[in-house]
């Protein structure tokens, strides 16, 4: 099972666990799987289908958009980091 | 980057820094350039008070000040270059007086201001080295695109509850703050650090990364953060490395230096909720007189320069707080089951405020946002 990492602003969908293990062979899949959690956690990640433009995903540490995107495979070691924008100071 | 190393140490100094020269990698040649170089400070909150007195006591030679605002009690929660004896005081000046204390041969340059479009040029090109300690999408994308613009190294810090992140956006060398992140998201999902929460410590750790960065930047020495970013996780303790990548079609770092225009970022709310109504069909309304409700959520001084005529002023912060202490209860003088409009400057204000309404229990199908808000009203107005 693929891990995702959830970060602390995200963590009420969670059950306030920072991570969560679910079966999914691409990112894609395992956003898709997180986001069936919530109808809000969905509108908070995508717009209809596309990720949101504030979304950053890496896996094992790097940005998807380095990788093959959303269609990065994914395997049962990998992590899957999602990065929220925060702008506090 | 590295600065050309000042001429020469005075002996205070060469005491005071003894164990920064002790270090071979900075010795005495990472102290000059240091001496020689400047930072300028944006924010001397939560980020900005730890980096602005290591970056004092480590001898960054010039160093500006860039903070609008006056210390207050809830700031000391975290911002610790303040205190109680300095309430009510410039930012800037009790970060000044706490960072002489500790290097009294520093240049503090204090610009008692907020950055905006008319000051970035001008502020941000007389420094080295930037660091963003703001507490708000539109300062973090016009640091950043300054920066760009100028050719400068952005080291950019952000809390909020218990996250932190840390980069370094030089877009000569890597990614832009833009390429990461293009635009702040929604309202709705960007709470502050006021309204979310934040550990008082987290700016802290991140502040003096900030600083850690910016030193290294100006001495020359070690692998900047360009290109990767660090994500603290405070309540799992796990500090993770991110490499992240320049987008070759951002909107800011792909274009040449003269092709970038600096614009101001508006937050807006990713979809309108309610309905709306333009100028002219309110005002027919007002006319045939039907009974209405008219919310203003301008600030107090905003009203001073008209109001529609029987409109109930109800500033946005205030109505916010009404509505979370209302527990889905109709606050008074708004009743639930009539039309209400809610108008501001331009809009955004007050389309803000209709999500609010609805999330605190008011029926979106009687909740109007007066389209371009006051600006676009050509009736009458009162005072
Ligand atoms: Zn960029």
């Amino acid at each position: 099972m693929a891990v995702i990492l959830v970060p602390s602003s995200l963590r009420r969908y969670s059950d306030q666990q920072s991570r969560l293990s679910l079966s999914a062979g691409t990112i894609a899949e395992a956003l898709a799987r997180f986001a069936e959690r919530s109808k809000d956690l969905q509108n908070h990640l995508f717009a209809g289908k596309t990720l949101r433009n504030f979304v950053v995903v890496c896996k094992n540490g790097k940005d998807i958009r380095l990788l093959n995107g959303m269609e990065t495979p994914i395997g049962d070691t990998d992590e899957v980091q999602i990065i929220a924008s925060v702008a506090g100071g | 980057m590295r600065t050309d190393p000042a001429p020469s140490l005075s002996d205070a100094e060469l005491r005071r820094f003894g164990r920064h020269l002790v270090l071979p990698e900075f010795g005495i040649e990472g102290q000059r350039r240091l001496k020689a170089g400047s930072a300028l400070l944006i924010g001397l909150g939560g980020l900005g008070s730890p980096a602005a007195l290591y970056l004092a006591a480590a001898g960054v030679g010039r160093i500006g000040l860039v903070d609008a605002d006056v210390v207050e009690e809830t700031n000391l929660q975290r911002q610790i270059a303040h205190g109680y004896a300095v309430l009510g005081k410039p930012k800037i000046d009790s970060a000044r007086t706490r960072m002489l204390d500790l290097n009294p041969d520093l240049v503090i340059e204090r610009h008692r201001m907020r950055l905006d479009l008319e000051n970035a040029v001008e502020l941000i090109s007389q420094y080295d080295v930037i660091i963003d300690g703001t507490d708000n999408f539109p300062t973090r994308y016009l640091v950043n695109d300054t920066c760009v613009k100028l050719g400068k190294p952005n080291v950019f810090g952000g809390v909020l509850r218990f996250d932190g992140q840390l980069s370094v956006f030089d877009a000569r060398h890597g990614p832009c703050y833009r390429c990461i992140f293009p635009e702040p998201p929604p309202i709705e999902f960007s709470p502050n650090c006021a309204e979310a929460g934040v550990l008082g410590v987290m700016p802290g750790v991140i502040g003096c990364l900030q600083a850690t960065e910016a030193i290294k930047l100006l001495a020359g020495i070690g692998t900047p953060m360009i290109g990767r970013m660090l994500i603290y996780d405070g309540l799992d303790l796990s500090f993770n490395t991110m490499r992240i990548a320049k987008d070759s079609d951002c909107r800011v770092c792909s274009k040449a230096s003269e092709d970038i225009v600096l614009t101001e970022t508006v937050m807006v709310c990713a979809a309108p909720v309610g309905g709306t109504i333009r100028a002219e069909a309110l005002q027919g309304r007002l006319d045939a007189q039907e009974p209405l409700i008219i919310v203003d959520v301008r600030s107090p001084d905003e009203w001073l320069t008209g109001r529609i005529p029987g409109s109930i002023g109800f500033p946005k912060p205030e109505l916010e707080k009404a509505l979370a202490q209302a527990n889905g209860a109709p606050l008074s003088g708004l009743p639930m089951d009539q039309d209400i409009i809610v108008a501001c400057q331009s809009g955004m204000r007050s389309s803000a405020s209709i999500k609010f309404l609805v999330a605190a229990g008011y029926d979106p199908k009687r909740l109007f946002n007066l389209e371009q808000g006051m600006s676009a009203w050509p009736g009458h107005v009162t005072f």
